[in-house]
């Protein structure tokens, strides 16, 4: 009886383990300056003029499967539902991968030359434009874009909101979190209202770290890991101001 | 052809050329210590599982399920076991010439290294296992990891190495 209670006691906590996972593959992401992205069976990848498929069906065994030109300025790549965003010093492009094969090339939003890391979120991407030594030397803007790619094929700018530095970003539901350069990590409250059609977003600032010059972030699961230099630092978003996990040196 | 099209035509030219003008090609000791590794040689370095080590320069970062990857551009990786968030683990860096990015599915982790791509599988933080090398994934660009602007090099020799990062 005592074996029989224990087991179901097992199995419930076995099936509530399971229902907590929002799908059945295993949890995997990239940060927002990411130039891999994994999509169903098929790894993505860019670099300089080319972006390279390669099949992943077989996990142990990629293949590699076709080259595709893309333009000589691109940074970043991420995956969204069908399609590719690849975050460029130009502009945005977008990428139609219903043939997972043979990605193409459907729209672009041009701006000024600036680097750009690229993440979408419920329909709406975030692309932030920063300028250093390394990229552009001083010629771009700063500032954070807002766009709407609800239908991929015409991204309609929303809103551009003026940053210091920003270089990598994340979203999660709500909140978004910036690497802003020297002005720190900072998290705002995404606020989204949809009238007749026409998508209104404002941010408002929740949080910052101000001593975090951070380069990359991941937000999931309540996490918040921040690549800062010299070490990697850990956030609980649970609530804010956020509470400091575990670092690594 | 008209006189005006003529014209913008010359416009448009010299300012290219005034722009070409901006790369001088240069034979100073940044060039001269450039080597050359064939792709075999390259190859046959191959990679290193090595015990963890203190992070430099934190570059990309990736989460897969609990474990942390944190990449040293053109090194390599940092394996951490983040089980427990309060109190990550370091578990190995793996050494990794041309190294920029990655990415795992199924508890196989992909890293580029220079134009191969390598497959390792991590399900075993303890006993990380190189799988295989999938030759010429990618483009090998040769601007990658050292300071070669304004030198002349020819690939046919192979993969660029030493001088100046």
């Amino acid at each position: 009886m005592k074996n029989k209670i224990l087991l179901s006691m097992l199995a419930t906590f076995l099936v509530g383990c399971g229902g907590e996972s929002s799908s059945s593959t295993s949890f995997s992401q990239g940060g927002s300056m990411a130039r891999f992205a994994i999509s169903g069976n098929y790894l993505y990848t860019i670099n300089k003029r080319e972006m390279n498929v390669l099949d992943i069906a077989d996990a142990s065994t990629p293949k590699n499967l076709n080259k595709i030109h893309v333009p000589f300025d691109v940074e970043t790549l991420f995956a969204y539902e069908d399609n590719l965003y690849v975050g460029s010093s130009s502009g945005l492009y977008i990428y139609d991968k219903t043939t997972p094969t043979q990605p193409t090339r459907i729209s672009m939003l041009r701006h000024v030359q600036s680097c750009d890391p690229v993440v979408v979120s419920e329909d709406i991407a975030y692309v932030t434009l920063h300028t250093n030594s390394s990229c552009w030397q001083g010629a771009g803007d700063n500032r954070l874009e807002i766009i709407d790619v609800k239908i991929p094929e015409t991204p309609t700018l929303i809103k551009a909101i003026d940053m210091w530095e920003p270089k990598g970003l994340a979203v999660d539901g709500e909140n978004l979190f910036i690497c802003d350069g020297s002005n720190g990590l900072k998290v705002y409250q995404i606020n989204k209202s949809d009238n007749n059609d026409t998508v209104n977003i404002s941010i408002d600032l929740k949080d910052s770290k101000s001593e975090i010059d951070c380069y990359d972030v991941i937000a999931n699961n309540k996490i918040l890991v921040v690549s800062n230099g010299k070490d990697i630092r850990q956030f609980n978003y649970l609530t804010f101001p956020m509470e400091e996990l575990g670092n690594i040196k | 052809m008209n006189f005006k099209i003529i014209r913008k035509l010359s416009i448009v030219l010299l300012a290219l050329f005034s722009l070409q003008g901006c790369v001088d090609y240069r034979d100073d000791p940044v060039c001269s210590e450039l080597n050359y590794l064939t792709f075999e040689e390259f190859r046959a370095k191959g990679i290193d599982i090595l015990e963890a080590r203190e992070i430099n320069q934190a570059g990309k970062i990736y989460v897969y399920e609990n474990t942390l990857l944190v990449i040293e551009k053109n090194q390599g990786v940092h394996v951490i076991d983040n089980t427990n968030t309060k109190d990550p683990q370091p578990k190995a860096f793996i050494k990794i010439d041309g190294n920029i990015d990655m990415a795992v599915k199924d508890d196989y982790l992909y890293l580029d290294s220079y134009m191969d791509l390598i497959v390792l599988n991590i399900k075993n933080l303890e006993h990380i296992k190189e799988i295989r090398r999938v030759n010429n994934s990618f483009t090998y660009d040769p601007y990658q990891s050292y300071r070669t602007d304004g030198c002349e090099f020819n690939l046919t020799n192979g993969l660029i190495v030493g001088g100046e990062k």
